[in-house]
């Protein structure tokens, strides 16, 4: 009998577990999985990615603090010049997928009876292969490569063919055509929200297709826009294989370079100083740039003051 | 003052082969209160968005103040409209909101942000300006939306069913003030409503709508009490209709014969070239059959099958011949102590009041 009751009792907390109380600082029981996970897994991983930047050689065993590796990267004009190349495509890569994708997503939101199906054809990218959707892109940019072929030796509208692979244009192509999807979607997400029939008053109030688009569309897609933006931010300013494969020796991202201290160059202490102030000017980025965005667009009365 | 300032000829919309619009002419005077009315679908919205420009008619004209506008851009019409669900920017302050008109004409910011406060002062919602949309209630959206659209003094103010989305209590105070703010500032309002009160109570004149083409035009005492159709009679109020037979007309007088009881229909506004032995359909409204104690009179012998108290009148239900006629009693006499379900009673009919319409 008292065995039973045990059991029953172990049972009683057992489910109790899952039923949603709060317990010291966490506010509900089933958010346990997700905070650990974020915690021990993403914060633990950080934590020691700060920590070996502060040693002087962990891969040999030297666990002592020493800030020579930050000092070698405040020496080193190299690693600043790819820091900032690499922010440059990223931002290069936005500002093109910003541009591509608004009027797509535009279409699609407004003007397409078929939303489904396009938006499968624009998130279809993501599903090809990294490594052979890059391959595609040089077969397609190469000296020898589909656009040469179509430019020089069919249409012959120039001489010699183009250089297109091996530049900083190549990486930023190979990140727009994958990262678009991130742009689209949220700003698709954000048009479906929108009742059109405001469009129509503003027209009807004397605005333009312009002004309407500008005073009513615009200023309500800004939160899509601005999703979409730090996607492809982070994605593309973080980009690997596309640099390497499209961008020749010259055009190596931030990341190949941090590859490269902790696989080649065994030199783990100074591969995390690269990442750690890498990941510190992106955060930094993103502060200041939300910052500014807030007083450029956020209240509306301040576009009314400027004028 | 009585111009026409709108003039719509043979006005035609197709979407494929559909025909949202057939073929509608009218004329709206100035400061006139006009209503577009009719069932769902009968092509009064369609027809105010053409006269908006959101719509292109597939044929015929719309004249504002003699010049045409086909090829007139929304935005270069001197109409403004009041939008079903209000359409407000929810991106822009009240103020703003009410201010959109002007700041596209470009009237500079300090006499845009005077107008704007005598507009929301004309609404009843003065120093709302900082206030989100958003958060104000169905009501004051309405109101706001109303300033919004009239800030640019239109020559013609377009409302598509505006109080459809307010409740009921809301929705007859908006009348009132729909019809003080009209009255105002004497502007044109054109109203799509498919609510027969609605358009009764504050129009100079309704146009009936039925299917796409113009049923009837007039006055709203005229629609209610010489209705031109079978259609008219029915969505306007509630009505009976008699199948029976023309026996003789002389000028505005027809002779006709409800199965065995004949009257004389004097005064006849649109006799309907009713020929001789021809039949026809009279419509009789409930309030103009009473009932007859006296069952040797003439008239109809029926059983009352259901009594509706309604408190200022009592409607009655009686089958005569299988037939359901409606009949309404009211204020001094007949309530519904008198009369009980399944009774006898004899049905007099008022013929002065009848409207002789069309098979």
């Amino acid at each position: 009998m008292a065995d039973k009751d045990v059991v029953e009792a172990g049972k009683t907390w057992f489910w109790s577990l899952f039923k949603g109380r709060s317990v010291w600082f966490i506010p509900d029981v089933r958010l346990l999985p997700a905070i650990l996970w974020t915690v021990v897994v993403l914060g633990g991983s950080i934590l020691t990615m700060v920590l070996y930047s502060f040693m002087t050689d962990p891969l040999a065993g030297d666990f002592s603090i020493t800030f020579a590796s930050y000092r070698r990267f405040i020496g080193s004009d190299l690693y600043q010049s790819v820091m900032i190349d690499s922010v440059v495509i990223a931002a290069k890569t936005t500002v093109a997928t910003v541009l591509i994708g608004y009027p797509l997503a535009y279409y699609i939101a407004v003007r397409s009876n078929h939303q489904n199906v396009l938006l499968l054809v624009i998130i279809a990218p993501i599903w090809i292969n990294e490594v052979i959707r890059t391959f595609a892109w040089m077969l397609i940019l190469n000296v020898n490569g589909v656009i040469n072929y179509v430019l020089v030796d069919l249409i012959g509208v120039f001489g010699d063919p183009l250089r297109l692979m091996n530049t900083e244009n190549a990486v930023v192509i190979g990140l727009v055509h994958p990262l678009l999807p991130y742009m689209i979607v949220p700003i698709v997400a954000s048009m479906l929200r929108i009742d059109f029939s405001e469009v129509e008053a503003a027209k009807n109030l004397g605005a333009t297709k312009l002004q309407a688009f500008y005073e009513v569309t615009l200023p309500q897609t800004k939160s899509g826009i601005a999703a979409g933006m730090t996607f492809v931010f982070v994605l593309s300013s973080g980009a690997y294989l596309a640099p390497v494969l499209l961008g020749g020796t010259g055009n190596n991202m931030i990341a190949n370079f941090i590859g490269l201290m902790f696989s080649e160059g065994q030199n783990w202490n100074f591969g995390a100083v690269l990442a750690v102030v890498y990941s510190t000017l992106i955060v930094a980025l993103f502060v200041v740039v939300s910052v500014f965005m807030d007083v450029e667009f956020g209240g509306a009365t301040e576009m009314e003051a400027d004028e | 003052m009585s111009d026409t300032i709108l003039s719509v000829n043979n006005l035609v919309k197709r979407y494929g082969d559909e025909t949202a619009v057939d073929d509608v002419s009218f004329e709206v005077t100035n400061g006139e209160f006009f209503s577009f009315l009719g069932p769902s679908g009968c092509g009064k919205t369609t027809t105010l968005r053409m006269i908006a420009g959101f719509e292109e008619p597939t044929s015929g004209t719309i004249e504002m103040n003699g010049r045409d506008l086909t090829g007139v851009g929304p935005h270069e019409r001197d109409v403004s409209m009041v939008f079903q669900n209000f359409a407000l920017f929810p991106n822009k302050s009240v103020g703003e909101n009410v201010g959109f008109g002007l700041k596209m004409e470009g009237v500079p910011k300090a006499e845009r942000s005077e107008r704007v406060a005598e507009y929301l002062e004309l609404v009843d919602m003065p120093g709302f300006e900082d206030r989100d949309p958003t958060n104000l209630s169905g009501g004051q959206q309405q109101r706001v939306a109303l300033a919004r659209a009239l800030i640019t003094e239109p020559a013609v103010l377009l409302l598509d069913e505006p109080l459809s989305s307010l409740d009921l209590k809301l929705r007859k105070n908006m009348r009132f003030e729909l019809k003080r703010i009209q009255e105002e500032l004497n502007t044109t309002f054109v109203y799509v409503t498919h609510d027969q009160d609605e358009a009764l109570s504050m129009s100079d004149r309704i146009m009936l709508l039925n299917d796409g083409h113009r049923e009837q035009i007039g006055v709203p005492a005229d629609l209610y009490s010489h209705p031109a159709s079978q259609f008219s009679a029915d969505f306007i109020g509630d009505t009976n209709f008699f199948d029976c037979r023309v026996a003789g007309s002389n000028g505005n007088s027809v002779d006709v014969e409800l199965q065995e009881v004949s009257f004389t229909l004097s005064g006849v506004t649109d006799t309907i070239d009713a020929v001789d032995g021809e039949t026809a359909v009279v419509s009789l409204r409930p309030e103009h059959i009473s009932l007859v104690s006296d069952s040797s009179r003439e008239g109809l012998q029926g059983q009352v099958k259901q009594v509706t108290f309604y408190g200022n009148a009592t409607r009655l239900l009686v089958t005569v011949d299988g037939k359901e006629i409606l009949v309404e009693i009211g204020g001094g006499r007949g309530t519904e102590a008198d009369i009980g379900e399944q009774e006898e009673v004899t049905l007099q009919m008022n013929p002065e009041y009848a409207e002789l319409l069309e098979a």
